[in-house]
């Protein structure tokens, strides 16, 4: 009789711990995420020291010679490609003078605001999202990270830090990058069909529709993209453990967080700025 | 006394690797530890670093405790020189030996000179100072895991497994090597080694019995 009373007295703590179980394992990514994300922003006070700024400045000049400067190839292979199949397709919809008096704004509204950053966001995680997840899940594999806390160096400073500054500015350079290669190639298609269109005029008719808030919303993206990918990357290359597939299970899922938030990112800003 | 410990107690969960140790020892000594697989040594000079939060007890080393150093105190008074792996793989092996003193800007006109010297007293090639980690087979590792650990003067170093896969010439050269960087610099040493016959050439020698550290008997 006593047992059975007690039994209907712990009934509610298998609830409650059910509960309280996957409420913790809901937020429990998030926290670990905003913990890797405070501890990087915590670390960048040790900027204001004019020694590790200089070393700083070394690592970081790498990681954006890695992450934006070589990226230069791959953005003018794909900016060439969507330039020539950009003006190709709008020719079957758009006499060619037509286009010509409507490129300025077609190349605003289709290139700088939308596939440009997109694009380059994608480029972007696939090139230097896996690399930073592997570096890092490979540093934390080996126990690097402890290693360089025993030398009493920071590792958030010396590894994270760079990332998490060298993507956005990366971002922003490939934004740049793909824009200018989308336009020369979209200017040659053109000049194929109709030698007389002048590179001038077609620059300025470009330039002109640029308006302020393309290149805040740009730089937003960038500065929101980049960091977000960057904290994903870092965040899940953490998360590996001695086992030998969590290196590839930590990209994997890194990738897909990052395609996913992204995007939705782009989204979400393009229309917040220019749904009328 | 350089080195005290007082009261050192390590234990993880469900496992107690030490209690009540306590070791006091002169500064410019080098001090043996016998290892044994699963022993505790690795654990033990990690804990002696302050490295392992789970470690209580008291540590000091010239008065200061190793236990809560700042980034800057750590790298000045306590050096780890790790069995395996221990180097930033990113790095190349010179830039892992000098990345402490660059990092709390203690760089020297004369570093690349006190590099290349630590070098040559531990039989190094210089010419392996631009490869990387991967380049290295694993007694040129603990080379320059003995390297970057001296190159920072501390004033405590702990050198784990310090002759694995050496040769006996090799274990000689690096012996008296340490013995000679002793003689300029007040560092107080602890070596972990399994070979009796290294433990017989040192200041002192202990071994890890019933969770504490006892004087070793040849």
């Amino acid at each position: 009789m006593r047992e059975s009373s007690s039994k209907i007295q712990r009934r509610p703590i298998p609830l409650v711990s059910t509960i309280g179980g996957a409420v913790i394992q809901f937020f429990h990514p998030l926290l670990h995420f905003t913990g890797t994300a405070w501890v990087i922003v915590k670390s960048s006070r040790l900027l204001l020291n004019s020694a590790k700024r200089r070393l700083f400045q070394k690592l970081f000049n790498h990681q954006l010679y890695s992450t934006g400067v070589r990226a230069l190839y791959i953005n003018v292979v794909v900016g060439a490609l969507i330039g020539v199949l950009m003006i190709s397709r709008l020719y079957d919809y758009l006499p060619g003078e037509a286009l010509e008096n409507q490129f300025g704004s077609l190349f605003v509204l289709i290139v700088i605001r939308e596939l440009g950053p997109l694009i380059s966001g994608l480029i972007l995680i696939a090139r230097s999202g896996t690399a930073v997840t592997y570096e890092i899940g490979y540093l934390q594999l080996r126990g690097e990270l402890g290693v360089l806390r025993g030398l009493g160096v920071n590792p958030a400073f010396i590894l994270l830090l760079p990332v998490v500054i060298a993507f956005p500015v990366s971002l922003l350079i490939m934004f740049i990058y793909f824009d200018v290669v989308v336009f020369l190639s979209s200017y040659f298609m053109i000049w194929l069909s109709d030698p007389s269109a002048r590179f001038a005029g077609l620059s300025m008719a470009v330039l002109q529709q640029i308006q302020t808030s393309e290149l805040l919303i740009n730089a937003l993206k960038a500065l929101l993209g980049g960091l977000m990918i960057g904290l994903v990357s870092i965040h899940f290359g953490l998360k590996v453990s001695k086992d030998h597939l969590s290196i590839s299970n930590a990209i994997s899922t890194s990738v897909t967080i990052q395609l996913a938030v992204f995007l939705a990112l782009n989204v979400l800003l393009s229309y917040l700025a220019y749904s009328r | 006394m350089a080195l005290i410990v007082n009261n050192f107690r390590l234990e993880f969960p469900g496992n107690l690797l030490f209690e009540d140790l306590c070791l006091e020892l002169p500064t410019q000594v080098i001090c043996g530890v016998e290892s044994c697989v699963l022993g505790g040594t690795t654990s033990l000079l990690k804990g002696l670093a302050g490295l392992i939060d789970q470690a209580t007890g008291e540590v000091l080393i010239n008065g200061i405790s190793t236990f809560g150093l700042s980034e800057r105190e750590r790298s000045q008074h306590v050096a780890i020189s790790y069995e395996a792996g221990g180097l930033i793989s990113l790095f190349n092996v010179y830039q892992n030996i000098i990345l402490p003193l660059e990092y709390h800007n203690r760089l020297d006109k004369d570093i690349s000179a006190r590099v290349h010297a630590l070098c040559e007293m531990f039989a190094l090639d210089t010419q392996l100072l631009l490869s990387f980690p991967y380049d290295l087979n694993d007694v040129q590792i603990r080379i320059v895991n003995l390297i970057r650990a001296l190159i920072v003067r501390p004033s405590l170093c702990l050198i784990d497994e310090f002759d694995g896969g050496m040769h006996e010439e090799m274990i000689e050269i690096a012996f008296l090597g340490l013995k000679e960087f002793q003689k300029t610099h007040a560092t107080t040493i602890i070596i972990a080694t399994s070979q009796d016959v290294l433990l017989g050439e040192m200041d002192c020698a202990y071994k890890i019995e019933a969770h504490k550290l006892v004087e070793f008997k040849f």
